[in-house]
């Protein structure tokens, strides 16, 4: 009889304490699941806006008519930061905003960093696809994204990084500094590069977003199929 | 309550692994917000082959960051990563394997699942224990050092092309929720997760098989494994050399040989499976056997410590 009471007890305290040990560990993650976040502050889901863009069967111009579940003010007020509403800098110091867009029908931006293998190696044929067509109502733009410290300076270790790796690569079209309008617009929720999107000249965002690095055949394609999107 | 304690110590080491992966990788805002932590934590190293890049991860990759400083083109060597390598090294050596790596606990768990004909050495395994040797110079130090781009900057090797604590931690959690990685994964992100699902089936069968013949940090570790501050210590008197240890011992260390062999994870099986109690993990709480020893008289009490040669193992004299 003593030994089954044992028994028992025993089962009773390995459950509790096995119990402690999981609320113990859950109360550790939940403390320190709000920690340190690094979130882009206030900009929308740059992946959404195009999704939603793009769900409307490619139509430039319906873009303002989307439903933007993000629960923000986005893409309809004027006042709000966007591609067609910004003001930034490029990478020698020059003053830059939304009419950059103007020059162009159709503008790829690539966002890449000075850190990534991948984005470096694609800049060479970047290059190329961008001298070809110069004068044809197309351009790239890139933008650097590790410019930036953490307290919104420009680095200037990375821009001169940044200025060797073009000169090198050839890829020596506008290539921007990422502005606090830029991160809002969405340069701030981009996750991985290099990422490129499509705007047109009013800076609206059209097309597909591509993630990854691609070829120059495979560029050439994607850029023929947008232009062709367009008209 | 006895009981509990019991039970508690009997799986101390499960428990501490758990435990110690739950608060090192339980960054839970990071799964659910399909990101990874960026805070301050991430300037420290874990001990253990945790990914960076792992959703729930607090801290880094010693060996990531190893190849992140030797790859990047403004330094060539990181005395902080070596040091803490070092400094892991000697105090614990490969206990960090056995007790603190949370992909170590990944294949502690796989070898518990059954099956028909486990294996104590995949063949080769004599050759096989040096590939880790390999890996550790070729893909973590040389090819991140002297295959450079366009700007010369390296890869992280091991990171990209072998790693498949990466793959499980940070590489399939992000693809599973982040769209745009999902796009951007093509033939090498595949190639990674073959190498996962080979090291996964073949921990089923085999205990441990990328710790032992694929792991740089185990490699590094264990080179301080013969002269870590954690040791274990084999009392001659009490050894009767019955190689109970060895079988035990899920790594196949002749530990009654070599109880501080570089492939020893310090997992404990052996002290637990000794019958006469002969290996000691030091630095232990057992000051009374060590006082006895060095002072070589036999103690009137416990005579069987004594050192003279007179005391017999049954304690008469």
């Amino acid at each position: 009889m003593k030994g089954k009471s044992v028994m028992v007890n025993g089962r009773k305290w390995r459950i509790a304490a096995a119990g402690a040990v999981l609320v113990l560990v859950m109360g550790a993650l939940a403390a320190c699941g709000g920690d340190g976040v690094d979130s882009s502050s206030g900009g929308s889901s740059l992946g959404q806006q195009v999704n939603q863009a793009a769900g409307d069967d490619g139509a430039a111009d319906s873009g303002h008519d989307q439903d933007q579940s993000t629960g923000q003010d986005g893409g309809m007020n004027e006042s709000q930061p966007s591609f067609s509403n910004f003001k930034a800098a490029d990478i020698d110091g020059n003053e830059v905003d939304q009419s950059i867009f103007a020059n162009s029908g159709l503008t790829m931006v690539n966002v890449w960093g000075t850190f990534c293998g991948p984005c470096i190696k694609e800049m060479p044929e970047l290059g190329e696809i961008s001298k070809e067509y110069d004068g044809k109502d197309f351009q790239i733009v890139g933008i650097v994204v590790d410019s930036l410290n953490q307290d919104m300076s420009v680095s200037k270790d990375i821009v001169d990084t940044a200025k060797d790796i073009i000169d090198k690569t050839k890829a020596d079209y506008l290539h921007l500094i990422p502005s606090e309008d830029l991160l809002y617009a969405g340069i701030g929720s981009v996750r991985t590069i290099p990422f490129t999107f499509f705007v047109d000249k009013n800076g609206e965002i059209v097309g597909k977003t591509i993630s990854g690095a691609k070829s120059k055949s495979a560029w050439e394609k994607i850029i023929k199929k947008q232009i062709e999107d367009m008209k | 309550m006895g009981n509990v304690f019991f039970w508690v110590i009997k799986r101390l080491r499960m428990l501490v692994q758990i435990c110690f992966t739950a608060l090192s990788n339980g960054y839970v805002a990071g799964f659910t917000g399909a990101d990874i932590y960026t805070g301050p934590g991430k300037n420290f190293c874990l001990p253990g082959l945790s990914c960076y890049s792992c959703p729930g991860a607090f801290g880094a990759c010693p060996i990531g960051s190893l190849q992140a400083v030797l790859g990047s083109r403004d330094y060539r060597f990181s005395f902080y990563i070596v040091g803490f390598l070092m400094a892991v090294g000697a105090l614990w050596g490969r206990f960090v394997c056995g007790w603190l790596c949370p992909f170590g606990l990944v294949q502690d768990l796989l070898y518990k699942i059954p099956f028909v004909r486990k294996m104590r050495l995949l063949p080769g395994d004599r050759w096989l224990r040096y590939l880790k040797y390999i890996i550790l110079v070729g893909f973590v130090i040389v090819l991140p050092m002297t295959v450079l781009d366009i700007i010369g900057q390296g890869s992280p090797w091991f990171c990209k092309y072998i790693c498949p604590s990466g793959t499980l931690m940070a590489g399939i959690p992000l693809v599973m929720l982040d769209e745009n990685l999902r796009a951007a994964a093509g033939w090498l992100f595949l190639w990674k997760v073959a190498v996962l699902i080979v090291l996964v089936l073949l921990s089923v069968v085999v205990y441990r098989p990328f710790c032992r013949y694929l792991c740089p940090l185990g490699a590094v570790y264990g080179l301080f494994n013969p002269i870590s501050l954690y040791q274990f210590r084999i009392d001659e008197q009490k050894c009767t050399k019955c190689g109970a240890c060895q079988k035990a011992c899920k790594l196949d260390i002749a530990v009654w040989e070599k109880p501080n062999s570089m492939e020893c994870i310090r997992c404990g099986d052996c002290r637990k499976a000794c019958p006469h109690g002969a290996i000691q993990a030091v630095p232990s709480l057992r000051k009374m056997k060590k006082k006895h020893q060095r002072t070589g008289l036999s103690c009137q009490s416990c005579k069987k410590y004594g050192t003279d040669g007179k005391g017999e193992k049954d304690g008469t004299i």
